[in-house]
Protein backbone atom coordinates (compact mmCIF):
# COMPACT_ATOMS: atom_id res chain seq x y z
CA UNK A 1 0.00 0.00 0.00
CA UNK A 2 1.40 3.00 -0.98
CA UNK A 3 1.63 6.50 0.63
CA UNK A 4 -1.26 8.20 -0.72
CA UNK A 5 -3.70 5.62 -0.49
CA UNK A 6 -2.75 5.99 3.35
CA UNK A 7 -3.34 9.39 3.61
CA UNK A 8 -6.78 8.77 1.70
CA UNK A 9 -7.82 5.78 3.82
CA UNK A 10 -6.90 8.43 6.97
CA UNK A 11 -8.62 11.62 5.38
CA UNK A 12 -12.10 9.38 3.84
CA UNK A 13 -12.27 8.29 7.96
CA UNK A 14 -12.42 12.10 9.46
CA UNK A 15 -14.83 12.60 6.43
CA UNK A 16 -16.59 9.51 7.61
CA UNK A 17 -16.64 10.94 11.15
CA UNK A 18 -17.78 14.51 9.93
CA UNK A 19 -21.09 13.09 7.82
CA UNK A 20 -21.75 11.03 10.55
CA UNK A 21 -21.23 14.31 13.33
CA UNK A 22 -23.54 16.31 10.88
CA UNK A 23 -25.99 14.09 10.06
CA UNK A 24 -26.76 14.02 14.10
CA UNK A 25 -26.05 17.54 14.74
CA UNK A 26 -27.87 18.32 11.96
CA UNK A 27 -31.09 15.63 13.29
CA UNK A 28 -30.51 17.14 16.84
CA UNK A 29 -31.78 20.87 15.74
CA UNK A 30 -34.79 19.31 13.93
CA UNK A 31 -35.99 17.58 16.79
CA UNK A 32 -35.31 20.12 19.42
CA UNK A 33 -37.40 22.15 16.73
CA UNK A 34 -40.10 19.73 16.24
CA UNK A 35 -40.53 20.21 20.51
CA UNK A 36 -40.40 23.44 20.90
CA UNK A 37 -43.19 23.88 18.12
CA UNK A 38 -45.31 20.75 20.06
CA UNK A 39 -44.61 22.74 23.26
CA UNK A 40 -45.73 25.83 21.83
CA UNK A 41 -49.27 24.45 20.87
CA UNK A 42 -49.62 22.64 24.03
CA UNK A 43 -48.94 25.90 25.99
CA UNK A 44 -51.00 27.35 23.72
CA UNK A 45 -54.46 25.27 24.94
CA UNK A 46 -53.58 27.24 28.12
CA UNK A 47 -52.98 30.60 26.55
CA UNK A 48 -56.35 30.37 25.12
CA UNK A 49 -58.01 29.34 28.22
CA UNK A 50 -56.91 31.90 30.33
CA UNK A 51 -57.20 34.26 27.91
CA UNK A 52 -60.80 33.21 27.62
CA UNK A 53 -61.71 33.49 31.37
CA UNK A 54 -60.16 36.89 32.69
CA UNK A 55 -60.75 39.33 30.94
CA UNK A 56 -64.36 38.01 31.94
CA UNK A 57 -64.02 39.10 35.66
CA UNK A 58 -67.13 40.36 37.26
CA UNK A 59 -69.10 40.03 33.88
CA UNK A 60 -73.07 39.81 33.75
CA UNK A 61 -75.66 40.19 31.84
CA UNK A 62 -76.90 43.40 33.50
CA UNK A 63 -75.28 44.28 36.98
CA UNK A 64 -71.61 43.80 38.11
CA UNK A 65 -71.43 42.12 41.10
CA UNK A 66 -70.05 44.36 44.26
CA UNK A 67 -67.10 41.58 45.24
CA UNK A 68 -65.29 40.55 41.32
CA UNK A 69 -62.33 38.71 42.84
CA UNK A 70 -62.20 37.16 45.91
CA UNK A 71 -58.89 36.37 46.16
CA UNK A 72 -55.94 37.29 44.69
CA UNK A 73 -52.35 35.57 45.41
CA UNK A 74 -49.46 34.72 43.07
CA UNK A 75 -50.09 31.25 42.68
CA UNK A 76 -54.20 31.25 42.22
CA UNK A 77 -56.70 33.82 41.44
CA UNK A 78 -60.43 33.34 42.42
CA UNK A 79 -63.16 35.37 40.78
CA UNK A 80 -66.82 36.26 40.22
CA UNK A 81 -68.81 35.88 36.82
CA UNK A 82 -71.46 34.99 34.79
CA UNK A 83 -68.93 32.72 32.79
CA UNK A 84 -72.02 30.79 31.10
CA UNK A 85 -73.99 34.19 29.87
CA UNK A 86 -76.63 32.12 31.90
CA UNK A 87 -79.74 34.06 31.36
CA UNK A 88 -80.71 33.79 34.89
CA UNK A 89 -77.69 35.99 35.99
CA UNK A 90 -75.86 33.53 38.64
CA UNK A 91 -72.51 33.87 38.89
CA UNK A 92 -69.87 31.08 38.91
CA UNK A 93 -66.72 31.29 41.48
CA UNK A 94 -63.54 30.32 38.84
CA UNK A 95 -60.62 29.69 40.44
CA UNK A 96 -57.19 29.45 38.52
CA UNK A 97 -54.45 27.70 40.68
CA UNK A 98 -51.06 26.44 39.97
CA UNK A 99 -50.99 23.62 42.36
CA UNK A 100 -48.04 22.02 43.32
CA UNK A 101 -49.72 18.34 42.89
CA UNK A 102 -46.79 16.93 40.29
CA UNK A 103 -47.24 15.82 36.28
CA UNK A 104 -46.64 11.93 36.72
CA UNK A 105 -47.34 11.39 32.86
CA UNK A 106 -44.65 12.89 31.71
CA UNK A 107 -40.74 12.01 32.34
CA UNK A 108 -40.06 15.83 32.87
CA UNK A 109 -40.01 16.10 37.22
CA UNK A 110 -40.76 20.46 36.63
CA UNK A 111 -43.80 20.36 35.47
CA UNK A 112 -47.12 20.62 37.89
CA UNK A 113 -50.62 21.01 37.21
CA UNK A 114 -52.28 23.66 36.67
CA UNK A 115 -56.47 23.48 37.80
CA UNK A 116 -59.16 25.11 36.37
CA UNK A 117 -62.09 25.29 38.53
CA UNK A 118 -65.53 26.74 37.72
CA UNK A 119 -68.45 26.41 39.92
CA UNK A 120 -66.94 23.33 41.20
CA UNK A 121 -66.57 21.58 38.06
CA UNK A 122 -62.08 21.10 38.26
CA UNK A 123 -60.37 20.67 34.90
CA UNK A 124 -56.70 19.72 35.24
CA UNK A 125 -54.31 21.20 32.38
CA UNK A 126 -50.87 18.96 31.99
CA UNK A 127 -49.46 21.79 29.35
CA UNK A 128 -45.70 21.26 30.83
CA UNK A 129 -45.98 24.17 32.71
CA UNK A 130 -43.21 24.60 35.49
CA UNK A 131 -43.48 28.18 36.60
CA UNK A 132 -46.63 30.23 36.64
CA UNK A 133 -47.22 33.43 38.49
CA UNK A 134 -50.05 36.26 39.00
CA UNK A 135 -48.85 39.34 39.44
CA UNK A 136 -51.55 42.12 40.62
CA UNK A 137 -51.22 45.66 39.47
CA UNK A 138 -53.33 49.27 41.06
CA UNK A 139 -52.41 51.13 37.84
CA UNK A 140 -52.37 50.73 33.97
CA UNK A 141 -48.68 50.09 32.84
CA UNK A 142 -47.83 50.04 36.53
CA UNK A 143 -44.44 48.40 37.51
CA UNK A 144 -44.72 47.74 40.81
CA UNK A 145 -47.35 44.85 41.76
CA UNK A 146 -49.53 44.89 45.04
CA UNK A 147 -48.13 43.04 48.26
CA UNK A 148 -50.21 39.47 48.03
CA UNK A 149 -52.58 37.31 48.92
CA UNK A 150 -55.10 39.74 49.25
CA UNK A 151 -58.48 38.17 50.11
CA UNK A 152 -61.90 40.63 49.45
CA UNK A 153 -63.15 39.03 53.23
CA UNK A 154 -60.47 41.23 54.90
CA UNK A 155 -58.75 43.52 52.47
CA UNK A 156 -61.81 44.41 49.99
CA UNK A 157 -60.61 48.23 49.67
CA UNK A 158 -57.34 46.92 48.53
CA UNK A 159 -58.81 43.79 46.05
CA UNK A 160 -60.88 46.48 44.90
CA UNK A 161 -57.95 48.62 43.47
CA UNK A 162 -56.97 46.26 41.33
CA UNK A 163 -57.13 47.20 37.45
CA UNK A 164 -54.53 44.96 35.52
CA UNK A 165 -53.87 41.30 36.04
CA UNK A 166 -50.04 39.88 34.85
CA UNK A 167 -48.88 35.85 34.18
CA UNK A 168 -46.10 34.85 34.14
CA UNK A 169 -45.85 31.32 32.61
CA UNK A 170 -42.87 28.94 31.64
CA UNK A 171 -43.63 25.74 30.08
CA UNK A 172 -41.11 22.64 29.46
CA UNK A 173 -41.33 19.72 27.07
CA UNK A 174 -42.78 16.26 28.16
CA UNK A 175 -39.73 14.77 27.67
CA UNK A 176 -35.34 16.18 27.05
CA UNK A 177 -33.35 16.39 24.51
CA UNK A 178 -30.15 14.30 25.20
CA UNK A 179 -27.22 15.18 22.68
CA UNK A 180 -25.09 12.31 23.92
CA UNK A 181 -25.00 9.87 26.56
CA UNK A 182 -22.90 12.12 29.10
CA UNK A 183 -24.96 15.33 28.22
CA UNK A 184 -27.31 16.41 30.77
CA UNK A 185 -31.21 15.91 29.36
CA UNK A 186 -32.39 19.00 28.00
CA UNK A 187 -35.78 20.22 27.98
CA UNK A 188 -37.03 22.65 25.74
CA UNK A 189 -38.40 25.47 27.40
CA UNK A 190 -40.94 28.52 26.13
CA UNK A 191 -42.29 31.27 27.92
CA UNK A 192 -45.27 33.59 27.77
CA UNK A 193 -45.93 36.89 29.76
CA UNK A 194 -49.65 38.89 29.26
CA UNK A 195 -51.14 41.28 31.66
CA UNK A 196 -54.60 41.44 31.56
CA UNK A 197 -56.68 44.64 31.50
CA UNK A 198 -60.58 43.28 32.70
CA UNK A 199 -62.80 45.91 30.80
CA UNK A 200 -65.03 45.56 34.41
CA UNK A 201 -61.88 46.38 36.36
CA UNK A 202 -61.64 50.07 34.63
CA UNK A 203 -62.95 52.16 37.63
CA UNK A 204 -61.17 50.37 40.44
CA UNK B 1 1.38 11.05 -9.77
CA UNK B 2 -0.14 8.10 -9.49
CA UNK B 3 0.87 7.59 -6.13
CA UNK B 4 -0.93 11.21 -5.38
CA UNK B 5 -4.45 10.76 -7.19
CA UNK B 6 -6.06 9.16 -4.62
CA UNK B 7 -4.77 12.45 -2.27
CA UNK B 8 -6.54 14.62 -4.94
CA UNK B 9 -9.64 12.57 -5.09
CA UNK B 10 -10.05 13.13 -1.41
CA UNK B 11 -9.28 16.70 -1.61
CA UNK B 12 -11.68 16.75 -3.95
CA UNK B 13 -13.98 15.12 -1.41
CA UNK B 14 -13.22 17.27 1.29
CA UNK B 15 -14.46 20.02 -0.99
CA UNK B 16 -18.09 18.50 -1.69
CA UNK B 17 -17.79 17.81 2.52
CA UNK B 18 -16.71 21.33 3.14
CA UNK B 19 -20.14 22.47 0.85
CA UNK B 20 -22.00 19.42 2.39
CA UNK B 21 -20.92 21.25 6.37
CA UNK B 22 -22.23 24.52 5.10
CA UNK B 23 -25.53 23.44 4.07
CA UNK B 24 -26.30 21.64 7.36
CA UNK B 25 -24.87 24.22 9.29
CA UNK B 26 -27.07 26.94 7.21
CA UNK B 27 -29.96 24.49 8.26
CA UNK B 28 -29.12 24.19 12.23
CA UNK B 29 -29.02 28.10 11.94
CA UNK B 30 -32.24 28.68 10.20
CA UNK B 31 -33.64 25.90 12.97
CA UNK B 32 -32.38 28.23 15.48
CA UNK B 33 -33.45 31.20 13.99
CA UNK B 34 -37.10 30.01 13.53
CA UNK B 35 -37.59 29.34 17.34
CA UNK B 36 -36.11 32.41 18.61
CA UNK B 37 -38.31 34.42 16.10
CA UNK B 38 -40.79 32.04 17.03
CA UNK B 39 -40.81 32.67 21.04
CA UNK B 40 -39.78 36.43 20.14
CA UNK B 41 -42.78 36.99 17.89
CA UNK B 42 -45.45 35.64 20.70
CA UNK B 43 -43.82 38.01 22.87
CA UNK B 44 -45.04 41.00 20.50
CA UNK B 45 -48.19 39.75 20.08
CA UNK B 46 -48.67 39.69 23.71
CA UNK B 47 -47.56 43.06 24.62
CA UNK B 48 -49.51 44.11 21.64
CA UNK B 49 -52.40 42.73 23.62
CA UNK B 50 -51.46 44.05 26.82
CA UNK B 51 -51.78 47.73 25.10
CA UNK B 52 -55.25 46.33 23.31
CA UNK B 53 -56.84 45.38 26.66
CA UNK B 54 -55.53 48.65 28.09
CA UNK B 55 -56.69 50.38 25.77
CA UNK B 56 -60.52 48.90 25.83
CA UNK B 57 -60.45 49.66 29.60
CA UNK B 58 -60.71 53.26 29.65
CA UNK B 59 -63.27 55.38 27.90
CA UNK B 60 -63.29 56.14 24.02
CA UNK B 61 -62.98 59.80 24.42
CA UNK B 62 -61.21 62.51 27.36
CA UNK B 63 -65.21 63.89 26.68
CA UNK B 64 -67.01 60.66 27.42
CA UNK B 65 -64.94 60.21 31.05
CA UNK B 66 -67.21 59.69 33.68
CA UNK B 67 -70.03 58.51 31.32
CA UNK B 68 -70.52 62.33 30.06
CA UNK B 69 -71.60 62.11 26.44
CA UNK B 70 -71.07 65.10 24.56
CA UNK B 71 -73.71 66.83 22.47
CA UNK B 72 -72.61 67.02 19.51
CA UNK B 73 -71.08 63.75 17.98
CA UNK B 74 -68.94 63.24 16.60
CA UNK B 75 -67.95 66.96 16.51
CA UNK B 76 -68.32 67.20 20.63
CA UNK B 77 -64.80 64.79 20.27
CA UNK B 78 -61.58 65.99 21.60
CA UNK B 79 -58.69 66.08 19.80
CA UNK B 80 -56.62 63.18 19.89
CA UNK B 81 -53.21 62.94 22.33
CA UNK B 82 -52.98 62.69 25.81
CA UNK B 83 -54.48 66.46 28.22
CA UNK B 84 -52.82 67.81 30.46
CA UNK B 85 -50.53 66.12 33.05
CA UNK B 86 -51.38 62.48 31.78
CA UNK B 87 -47.60 62.05 31.31
CA UNK B 88 -47.57 57.96 32.10
CA UNK B 89 -50.28 55.21 31.48
CA UNK B 90 -51.29 55.46 35.04
CA UNK B 91 -52.82 58.87 33.98
CA UNK B 92 -54.03 57.70 30.58
CA UNK B 93 -58.10 58.14 31.24
CA UNK B 94 -59.29 57.87 27.35
CA UNK B 95 -58.29 55.71 23.90
CA UNK B 96 -56.54 58.37 22.38
CA UNK B 97 -54.40 59.32 25.53
CA UNK B 98 -52.28 56.42 23.77
CA UNK B 99 -51.45 58.72 20.49
CA UNK B 100 -47.68 59.09 20.24
CA UNK B 101 -46.76 57.02 23.30
CA UNK B 102 -43.74 55.57 22.97
CA UNK B 103 -42.06 52.98 25.61
CA UNK B 104 -39.18 50.62 26.00
CA UNK B 105 -40.91 46.94 27.33
CA UNK B 106 -38.49 44.89 28.75
CA UNK B 107 -39.77 41.22 28.40
CA UNK B 108 -38.71 38.00 30.48
CA UNK B 109 -35.16 36.99 29.68
CA UNK B 110 -34.30 40.70 29.18
CA UNK B 111 -35.24 41.00 25.80
CA UNK B 112 -36.19 45.11 24.66
CA UNK B 113 -39.01 45.57 22.78
CA UNK B 114 -39.63 49.21 21.19
CA UNK B 115 -42.90 50.19 21.61
CA UNK B 116 -44.74 52.99 19.58
CA UNK B 117 -48.30 53.86 19.23
CA UNK B 118 -50.59 56.11 17.20
CA UNK B 119 -54.37 56.65 17.52
CA UNK B 120 -56.48 58.18 14.35
CA UNK B 121 -59.92 59.27 13.82
CA UNK B 122 -61.15 56.70 11.33
CA UNK B 123 -64.07 57.34 8.19
CA UNK B 124 -65.88 53.61 8.30
CA UNK B 125 -67.42 54.33 4.90
CA UNK B 126 -64.09 55.18 3.33
CA UNK B 127 -62.16 52.48 5.09
CA UNK B 128 -59.49 55.00 5.76
CA UNK B 129 -57.98 57.45 8.33
CA UNK B 130 -59.19 60.99 8.43
CA UNK B 131 -58.38 64.12 10.35
CA UNK B 132 -62.17 64.35 10.80
CA UNK B 133 -63.88 63.43 14.10
CA UNK B 134 -65.79 60.20 13.68
CA UNK B 135 -67.60 57.88 16.00
CA UNK B 136 -64.18 55.31 15.22
CA UNK B 137 -60.94 55.42 16.44
CA UNK B 138 -57.62 52.92 15.02
CA UNK B 139 -54.70 52.36 17.16
CA UNK B 140 -51.68 51.16 15.67
CA UNK B 141 -49.64 49.55 17.84
CA UNK B 142 -45.67 49.46 16.11
CA UNK B 143 -43.34 47.01 18.42
CA UNK B 144 -39.98 46.17 17.28
CA UNK B 145 -36.94 44.80 18.62
CA UNK B 146 -33.17 44.79 17.77
CA UNK B 147 -33.67 40.86 18.97
CA UNK B 148 -35.47 40.56 15.91
CA UNK B 149 -33.46 42.48 13.35
CA UNK B 150 -31.78 40.37 10.78
CA UNK B 151 -28.36 41.75 7.99
CA UNK B 152 -28.34 44.87 10.46
CA UNK B 153 -32.49 45.61 9.44
CA UNK B 154 -35.28 45.62 12.10
CA UNK B 155 -38.26 44.04 11.65
CA UNK B 156 -41.51 45.68 12.90
CA UNK B 157 -44.48 44.27 13.64
CA UNK B 158 -47.86 46.79 13.58
CA UNK B 159 -50.78 45.82 14.77
CA UNK B 160 -54.17 47.70 14.27
CA UNK B 161 -57.56 47.81 16.78
CA UNK B 162 -60.57 49.75 15.54
CA UNK B 163 -62.37 50.56 18.32
CA UNK B 164 -66.37 51.91 18.07
CA UNK B 165 -67.75 54.82 20.25
CA UNK B 166 -71.14 52.71 20.04
CA UNK B 167 -69.53 49.55 20.98
CA UNK B 168 -68.45 50.95 24.34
Amino acid sequence: MNFGMIVSYIIAGMLMIIIITIGYNTNYSGNELTLSENQKKRASEVIQSISYDLPKIGYNLNQMPDTMIRVAADNYIEFYANIDNSADESLELVRWEFTSDSVTATENPNDFTLRRTVGGTITNMNAGVVSFEFRYYNELGGSSPIATPVSAVSSKATIDTINQIEIVMVTESPFPLQYSSGSEPKYVQTSWTKRFSPVNLRDN
Amino acid sequence: MSGYSEVLQTMLAMALVSFLVMNANRAILTNNVVMVEGELEEQVIAIAQDYIDESRAVTYDANTVGGNVPVSIPGGFSSLGPGGGETSRANFNDFDDYHGWTETVTASGGVEFDVSITVSYYDGDAEAKTNDKSTLKLMEITISSDALSRNNNVNSYTFKFLRSFYAD
